[in-house]
């Protein structure tokens, strides 16, 4: 069976560094890419913090990683108030009568 | 779903002053109360479950998609499932609603070519102090979604329930049917992983 190579780099086309660049760049906000799990390399005292127990508040604020983690967890507070959108609950109700 | 277009809202977040909520008991008897009163067709009743339940699971969808379109599409149409398929339902309701929608959220991720991550603004007033904190805010809110999108699902989706969500362990092992030590387990491999690609990111 013969397969077409559409790799551009292979195929005789020697693409440019800059637009290899930009599609390496695109591509890595492609779909489910799965990465490799890093190796634990977050002190225990943030993991406990993260998870709600209580920690010793110097050993966190010397903590690697702790400002990361704050702000991290500022966002993802912000999007904890996200709420659904008003007209989902209506189309959804709109759907079901259609249906009867 | 000829509804749906009319249906999506384009901003990304409408930030309201709510916080998840999460059924005890007397809620998991109210959800029955109301799912008799569907099944014995009161179709309307069933838009109590949806206002209960759809913040949470929406912020899932969100969450797992990256797409505010996509997560209302989702929730739509597990909401639809879910109420032809009531009279399935054993034990929590919120439970079992849930997984309809975290169903969908993975066929999503095995159908999706691309994830478009461009989120609209709100227009919430940020909080912050200074122009450099509030691109600071702007370009972590970008490398998250990017990195969130480099997960495997299972950790995506444990991270999500429980930073963005703000479940419990216990509560997730319900949701996900597992034990809170896997899901432990699920959630620390997440941060890991999302603290090497947003250090990288960084560098």
């Amino acid at each position: 069976m013969m397969h077409d190579n559409l790799d551009p780099n292979v195929a005789g086309h020697i693409e440019p560094a800059a637009e290899r660049t930009a599609r390496r760049d695109d591509l890595e906000i492609a779909g489910d890419r799965e990465v490799p799990v890093a190796a634990a390399t977050m002190p225990e005292v943030v993991h406990a913090w993260l998870d709600g127990e209580p920690v010793n508040e110097t050993a966190l604020q010397a903590a690697s990683g702790y400002r990361l983690w704050n702000q991290v967890q500022a966002e993802t507070a912000r999007r904890r108030r996200m709420s659904t959108p008003t007209p989902v609950a209506g189309a959804i109700m709109e759907a079901i009568r259609k249906d009867a | 779903m000829a509804g749906l277009a009319t249906t999506r809202v384009r901003s990304y977040t409408r930030v309201v002053q709510s916080v998840p909520s999460h059924p005890q008991a007397p809620e998991a008897d109210a959800d029955q109360a109301i799912i008799n009163r569907v099944l014995a067709g009161d179709r309307d009743a069933f838009s109590v479950l949806i206002n209960r339940y759809s913040d949470p699971l929406y912020r899932h969808a969100v969450g797992m998609t990256g797409s505010p379109d996509d997560a209302a599409d989702i929730l739509q149409n597990s909401f639809i499932k879910a109420f032809h398929h009531l009279g399935e339902v054993r034990g929590r309701f919120d439970a079992w609603v849930f997984r309809i929608v975290a169903n969908g959220c993975k066929d999503w991720l095995k159908n999706i070519r691309r994830t478009h991550l461009s989120y609209e603004e709100d227009d919430q007033p940020s909080g912050y102090e200074t122009p450099d904190e509030e691109l600071d805010r702007g370009e972590l809110r970008g490398h998250l979604d990017r990195a969130l999108a480099a997960l495997p699902a299972s950790l995506r989706e444990a991270f999500v329930m429980k930073h963005v969500e703000g479940r419990s362990y216990e509560d997730m092992a319900v949701m996900l049917d597992t034990t809170v030590g896997a899901l432990k387990m699920r959630v620390h491999r997440a941060r890991e992983a999302l603290q090497k690609l947003l250090e990288d990111r960084a560098a």
